[in-house]
């Protein structure tokens, strides 16, 4: 078997769609699928234990046994595409989805997987190295009458997300190992932001509907002209939170 | 300050439940270990500490990653990550590992084993190369631990080391737990290994523990990296050093991380065997 054949083979192994004896394995003691079992427990245990210290609120909520068959289901249906695991872990809510029984269980639980992806991302695209036209300092030397051409731009970092359950109350209800979580009313839509402080490290935040449509139009690249009026009330919100990048101005104004 | 008992040589993996021990307290050793993929990313936390623990220590650049026996080409974007941190950090060594782990574009964060056949020695010579290449210095390739044996394998594990070494001029990194690990799973001994491995090409040594798995027809050991250096393999490090002299050595530990005082014991450990050798040696020398 050439080298091409045996790791195509041995691949298909791994994710059991073939046998240890269909990759020219030694059986002698051990069948050769018993020793391949070593290397499919190997691949499927280092990849979920990725998945553990992603999704931590799904493990606490769902119980080790339930997220171990989760995790294995994911593993084996959805590939790592790199050398380095630290983007590993993308849909793992859709995973949680084809489990009837989790779901049923936990209906909210495929949200908080989302809710803890997004906090991933943020982490992953954090950065300060950002090549923004205007810093916000510059922001009291731009005459009024430009302001409606203003297009702020967000840190690569901030990521928002709604959801139709109360995730940002659940995660700070988990994370102060809050009383509340027995009273909390998952049902109860919300949206929000994750983001990265100057450190790096991430946070999270419910907004307002005003704040977050806000935000929302600074991702979509609006100008402040084309924002609804009644959202630009959270500016000096948005501002304060430090999740503006800087700001831009269309060529021909910025050369004025 | 470097503490006392700590021989220069010996190192720990870092770890990330440790990094802020490491960037916190002085000093007890001189290198530390990290596993490269972890701080590819140049804006990340990790990466960030990485730098300011780089201002107190020498670091090793380990990697789990390349794939180096794959029979696809070296992935173009790992490769520059790992050059990017290697340019910034300025590791003493790189190193990664005598086995696979990507096919077709999917990764198994595994060191999978390959078959000891011709083909594969020019496949993992020609990848070994295009990173010494890449990086512009020798890389060191660790000899795997394994669980299985190809039939149509036509060459030992020591011999195809040495041969990639000798095609490759890159260095070798033993692990001595993963050769007992290995010596166990296929019969042979951990002497007829390192007789068949050139001494002056070993420029790091890893130590580290081992898990036995007991199944319904046998044993099998498993190198878990969860438990403390065996006897044993504390018995092959003693003989190798004594014959061939002191490397770089690392005590390596990964799953149910201990806290740092009981690396740092195990590494204590490393240093007094290092230490009595040298100190055999001097005294034979006067």
């Amino acid at each position: 078997m050439n080298l091409a054949d045996l790791q195509h083979q041995f691949s298909r192994a791994l994710h059991y769609q073939a046998s240890g004896e269909e990759c020219s394995i030694v059986s002698d003691v051990f069948s050769a699928d018993e020793r391949m079992q070593i290397y499919r427990n190997n691949f499927i245990i280092s990849l979920s234990e990725v998945l553990q210290a992603t999704y931590p609120m799904v493990q606490a909520l769902l119980g080790e046994e339930s997220f171990t068959q989760v995790a294995r289901h994911h593993v084996l249906n959805q590939p790592l595409t790199r050398g380095d695991v630290t983007h590993y872990g993308e849909h793992f809510d859709q995973s949680l989805r084809q489990f009837d029984a989790v779901m049923q269980a936990a209906p909210y639980i495929a949200e908080v997987a989302r809710f803890e992806w997004a906090i991933d991302v943020s982490q992953q695209l954090f950065s300060r190295n950002n090549s923004v036209q205007y810093s916000l300092a510059d922001l009291a030397q731009i005459p009024t009458e430009q302001h409606a051409n203003i297009c702020f731009h967000l840190h690569p970092d901030v990521v928002l997300l709604t959801s139709p359950f109360a995730i940002y109350a659940l995660q700070q209800a988990i994370n102060h190992h809050d009383e509340q979580l027995s009273s909390l009313d998952i049902q109860q839509a919300q949206q929000g932001v994750c983001a990265c402080n100057e450190s790096g490290e991430v946070w999270s935040l419910a907004l307002d509907k005003h704040s977050y449509q806000l935000l929302d139009g600074f991702r979509q690249q609006l100008t402040l002209g084309a924002i609804e009026p009644q959202y630009l009330s959270a500016l000096n919100k948005i501002i304060e939170l430090n999740l503006l990048a800087g700001f831009s101005l269309p060529a021909q104004l910025a050369s004025e | 300050m470097i503490s006392t008992t700590q021989h220069p040589l010996i190192g720990i993996g870092l770890r990330e439940p440790h990094l802020d021990f490491f960037l916190t307290e002085p000093a007890q050793l001189s290198w530390l270990e990290i596993h490269s993929e972890n701080y590819f990313k140049p804006d990340s936390i990790a990466r960030q500490q990485l730098r300011k623990i780089r201002q107190q220590y020498q670091i090793s650049c380990h990697g789990i990653g390349l794939s180096l026996g794959s029979v696809e080409r070296i992935n173009r974007q790992h490769l520059q990550q790992l050059g990017s941190l290697v340019n910034e950090i300025e590791p003493m060594l790189v190193s990664d590992h005598l086995s696979w782990s990507e096919n077709g574009g999917h990764y198994f964060n595994d060191l999978l084993p390959l078959p000891y056949t011709e083909e594969a020695l020019d496949v993992f010579c020609r990848n070994v190369l295009e990173v010494q290449d890449a990086l512009k210095r020798p890389m060191l390739i660790e000899n795997p631990s394994s669980y299985l044996k190809f039939t149509h394998s036509t060459i030992t594990e020591w011999d195809f080391l040495a041969e990639v070494q000798q095609r490759t001029q890159c260095r070798l990194l033993l692990d001595f737990n993963n050769i007992h690990v290995s010596a166990f799973n296929h019969g042979f001994t951990a002497h007829q290994y390192l007789q068949g491995i050139p001494a002056d090409a070993v420029d790091e040594i890893h130590l580290a523990g081992f898990t036995v798995k007991q199944l319904d027809k046998g044993e099998i050991w498993i190198d878990t990296h969860s438990r403390p250096v065996s006897d044993e393999v504390w018995q092959l490090f003693q003989s190798w050093v004594a014959q061939h002299g002191a490397r770089h050595t690392l005590i390596e530990w990964d799953l149910d991380i201990p806290e740092p005082d009981v690396l740092l014991s195990e590494a204590a450990k490393a240093s007094a065997i290092v230490h009595s050798i040298e100190r055999n040696v001097a005294r034979e020398a006067s």
